[in-house]
């Protein structure tokens, strides 16, 4: 997607960006089995990696990333629509190092799975459900799966935050309160 | 005599509890299921989305300034948060940098609305345990801070503060005089407050040791705010991430973090009290410390393609927006992380093992936030289970019991 | 001749039963007692407290038990219904029943004031009847079947066990110094207001740890803070009271205020020197003061006056304690019963009697 590409904005290896660069080196070096290193960059806010990985390998990546550099705040995980793919962003905060690293996994469309990591993580069981309800992305092997955000008599088949979601019973329209209420519905 | 095999150990039969979605305890709707043996808490189940409004889809179709205010609805009691996070998370995909005066005021607003809100917290503890007078006491005294925000922004709620590129209204000297003033009464009031938690034995009894989260679990569940710092984990985005005045804040080197080693609800409760003292100070320092200039920077109203990760400790804890734009005036994604959501697993852990009398309070702990009902939990007397019923199967069975019940006269 | 006694055998006692020191005035006293609590409690918290209903809101109390009569009332599916709706007005019947005992004003002319109910063993009766009340809620609790109710009652029946025994030990202990098992008779033999010369004031400073015991026990068996586990309402809605509506609710309210005029006139009574004020100064025209109050009509007021005024002012520390305090758990409680107040009120019944068989022989107090 072009969009996609143009959203990517590396930081200049400057003596600002001193410590982000080393840490991302470090990285792409120890994970290069399971990193995209094309999309994979230090933004030009301070403090900011952001690292495409290989769906299968997200515990790997985890795993690794608690055993070396104890990486345990998970701050949360986002999804986001791309068109051909889903995309899922777990969004770590390295303490010591005062640098957050956001992991990132592309699945495709058609068959949106990947790996849980609640078990590594334990904070993960709120959002990994909220995501699977949002946006369809399963993790695969969650050891709670329930419903936590969406209304109980929700379809299974629709998820409201993909871009295609077309609002069938027209939800949204009936939510916008702008203007009078026609007089039937008063 | 009996021999030790025979021996039967009793133990009181098992029930569910709900608390919630409604109940005297939650300001908010959220249903959270005891299993109680006695007076035990064995199991306790959180349940949530009673609140969910879409907002993040909603988002996806106003522009930047619609989105200040729709953020802002989030919470009534951290609306300069969302506000205020949101509008540096626009500036940081702009890469515009906004003047220091805006900064600071910025950051004023951020400050005095933690004062009010951890007093709020401090009341809705003292009432938790049943120490109205205390819950009274501290009420009155935010209202001093509730003026001082109205006085600043204009508004007691929802202040409206910020705007993408600065903030919205100036600071005048005589602002800054009242400010000042009404600083230096909180900040006497704060410490009253801070004995009388402390040394009054009631109220210390009830907190002192309960709702054990131990440093390895609030790390493992990722607990934030005063939640995880009164497990002694160092989790502050003040300092850890500085924006905007923060960093002028933590390079002065007179403000540090506050940690406390105690792991339970007093652990909490202090750290708390403590950085209300801290915030109290810190609004000082930023009004003696107010540059001049000007208070707003244009931004054009499309926004290039960029993706940002603004985060924001709120008075809750880590506040985090996710923001992607694709260069229309309309963002492509916006992800929002209220601190309370990190906080849930690490509270299902805090509530076993405790007392049902300790539930409140172990709950009010985190200082949950959460808002509008969509379902509704029934408990069957008969077997002591539970479900929970949408909201249309309760009104097709409330219609029907009525239809089968006429309405006696009385 | 038939008209004159039915008159003074029917009548009057009716009345007295039905209006002057009894029913209605009870009632009455209810009210203003929860509305000073009220009213007092919210001061001290910085509110204002009923403010709009007749003079200062003190009417509020009468207000609210009228409206919650005319709410609706509603019984739980699964609640064993007879007995649900039992329980209210065995709770009110048996808290009217045990203001009966106070001796406020009475229609003997002679000196000292009898209760309406009064005979020998009376506190024994008060004692059970108020060791019922936890009882019945206790019940009342069971009945209703919900979860909620029944943590509160289980926590009633903790309570219970532990503030009953002080409780009891602090009421019977102006009957151990006074040889007497009759409410009234215990007050008129230590004020020596029934004829005879009363107690010597050494015997006061016996008194003050009983008293002492007796407020905080009351304070629990009165279900207020910090003793209000049973229905706390942050923790478990309302306690053993949560399915009650409309008159169930407005009985036990009522109930719950009768009883705390009870507790209040038992202090006066047994520890504050009951309807007597001016009576009690050594000087001889208070004696005689004393004698025409008893004589004459006009005494029904100065008395009934004094043990409000009296009354009042435990009224004011009960409610004093309410503000001051954060609520206590159950094991707490349980642990402060046994271990503080139980033994505290046991180290006084031997201090008494050593007092009593030792000391006060040889100093020479009668």
């Amino acid at each position: 997607m072009s969009d996609a590409e143009s959203e990517i904005r590396p930081a200049p290896r400057e003596d600002q960006y001193k410590e982000e660069y080393a840490l991302f080196d470090s990285l792409m070096d120890e994970l290069s089995d399971y990193a995209i290193s094309s999309e994979s960059y230090v933004h030009k806010q301070p403090r900011r990696l952001f690292i495409q990985i290989k769906p299968e390998s997200i515990r790997d990546v985890v795993q690794y990333m608690l055993d070396t550099y104890d990486l345990w705040q998970l701050s949360t995980l986002s999804g986001r629509d791309l068109g051909d793919d889903l995309q899922a962003c777990y969004h770590f905060f390295f303490n010591d190092k005062k640098i957050a690293i956001t992991f990132r996994l592309n699945v495709p469309r058609e068959k949106p799975e990947y790996p849980s990591i609640t078990d590594l993580v334990p904070a993960a069981e709120f959002v990994e459900n909220e995501i699977r309800e949002l946006y369809g992305l399963v993790p695969v092997g969650h050891p709670k799966p329930r419903r936590c955000e969406l209304p109980e008599n929700w379809p299974d088949n629709e998820f409201p935050l993909r871009k295609d979601w077309e609002d069938p019973r027209g939800l949204m329209e009936r939510s916008k309160t702008t203007g009078p209420k026609p007089k039937e519905e008063l | 005599m009996t021999s030790s095999e025979k021996r039967k150990v009793i133990t009181p039969p098992r029930v569910s509890i709900p608390i919630g979605p409604q109940h005297p305890a939650l300001k908010e709707p959220g249903m959270f299921k005891l299993t109680v043996e006695g007076e035990r808490i064995i199991d306790a189940e959180v349940n949530i989305g009673y609140n969910h409004r879409g907002i993040e889809k909603l988002a996806e179709q106003k522009t930047f300034t619609q989105i200040l205010y729709l953020v802002e609805r989030i919470c009534g009691i951290c609306s300069a948060t969302h506000n205020g996070n949101f509008a540096q998370a626009s500036e940081f995909a702009a890469e515009v940098d906004i003047p220091d005066r805006a900064k600071f005021i910025r950051t004023l607003t951020w400050e005095l609305e933690r004062i009010h809100s951890h007093i709020l917290w401090l009341g809705v503890a003292f009432h938790e345990v049943g120490f109205d007078t205390a819950f009274m006491y501290t009420w009155r005294d935010r209202e001093v801070v509730m003026d001082m925000l109205e006085d600043l922004s204009g508004n007691r709620v929802n202040y409206a503060m910020n705007t993408v590129g600065g903030v919205r209204r100036d600071v005048s000297d005589d602002l800054k005089q009242r400010h000042l003033k009404g600083l230096d009464h909180l900040e006497e009031r704060m410490e009253y407050y801070r004995d009388t938690a402390i040394y009054e034995k009631t109220f210390w009894d009830r907190i002192n040791g309960v709702g054990m989260l131990p440093t390895s679990v609030a790390k493992s569940t990722s607990a934030v705010g005063p939640t995880a710092r009164g497990s002694n984990v160092p989790v502050d985005v003040r300092f850890n991430d500085p924006t905007m005045a923060y960093v002028n804040l933590r390079d002065s080197g007179e403000f540090d973090m506050i940690l406390s080693d105690r792991c339970d609800i007093a652990g909490r409760a202090v750290v708390r009290v403590l950085e209300t003292i801290q915030s109290i100070q810190m609004c000082r320092w930023l009004l003696n410390n107010l540059p001049d200039g000007p208070i707003r920077e244009r931004v054009r109203p499309r926004i290039q393609p960029n993706e940002v990760l603004a985060r924001y400790e709120a008075p809750r804890g880590e506040c985090i927006h996710y923001l992607i734009t694709n260069g229309t005036d309309k963002p492509d994604r916006l992800k929002i992380r209220a601190p309370t959501h990190a906080n849930w697993v690490s509270m299902a852990h805090t509530l076993r093992g405790g007392y049902i009398a300790d539930a409140p309070i172990t709950l009010a702990a985190i200082d949950p936030c959460f808002s509008c009902t969509d379902r509704v939990a029934i408990v069957d007397s008969k077997d002591e289970s539970m479900e929970l019923v949408t909201l249309d199967t309760l009104r097709v069975r409330a219609n029907k019991w009525y239809a089968e019940n006429p309405r006696r006269v009385a | 001749m038939m008209q004159i006694n039915l008159l003074t055998e029917l009548v009057f006692p009716a009345l007295w039963i039905l209006f002057f020191p009894g029913i209605f005035f009870i009632t009455f006293l209810a009210l203003l007692w929860e509305w000073m609590d009220r009213k007092v409690y919210a001061r001290l918290q910085n509110r204002m407290g009923p403010l709009h209903t007749g003079w200062r809101g003190i009417l509020q109390p009468l207000a609210d038990f009228l409206k919650l009569v005319g709410k609706e009332d509603l019984t739980p599916k699964r609640a064993d219904k007879r007995s649900f709706a039992a329980v209210p007005v065995i709770m009110l019947i048996l808290s009217i029943l045990l203001c009966m005992f106070l001796p406020i004003v009475d229609l003997n002319p002679a000196p000292g004031v009898q209760g309406i109910l009064s005979f020998e063993g009376d506190l024994l009766i008060v004692l059970f009847i108020s060791t019922l009340m936890a009882i019945l809620i206790v019940l009342g609790g069971y009945f209703s079947s919900s979860p909620y109710a029944q943590t509160g009652a289980a926590r009633t029946g903790m309570l219970l066990i532990s503030f009953e025994i002080p409780l009891i030990i602090a009421l019977i202990t102006p009957a151990i110094l006074t040889g007497s098992l009759s409410i009234s008779t215990i007050m008129n033999t230590m004020l020596g207001t029934g004829g005879g010369s009363g107690l010597s004031l050494a015997y006061g400073w016996l008194l003050i740890i009983p008293f002492i015991v007796y407020i905080i026990s009351l304070q629990a068996e009165l279900e207020r803070i910090p003793f209000d586990v049973s229905h706390a309402e942050t923790e478990i809605v309302h306690g053993w009271q949560v399915e009650y509506s409309g008159k169930k609710l407005a009985m036990i309210h009522m109930a719950e205020d009768i009883l705390l005029v009870f507790g209040a006139g038992m202090a006066t009574t047994l520890f504050l020197g009951g309807p007597f004020l001016l009576e009690l100064i050594p000087l001889p025209i208070f004696q005689e003061f004393g004698l025409f109050m008893a004589s004459n009509w006009f005494g029904a007021l100065y008395y009934t006056l004094v043990f409000m005024f009296k009354s009042a002012l435990v009224i004011l520390v009960l409610a004093n304690m309410r503000t001051l305090f954060a609520r206590w758990r159950i094991d707490q409680i349980v642990r402060a019963g046994w271990k503080v107040m139980v033994p505290i009120a046991l180290f006084n019944m031997l201090l008494i009697q050593i007092v009593l068989n030792l000391v006060f022989p040889a100093i020479g107090v009668v």
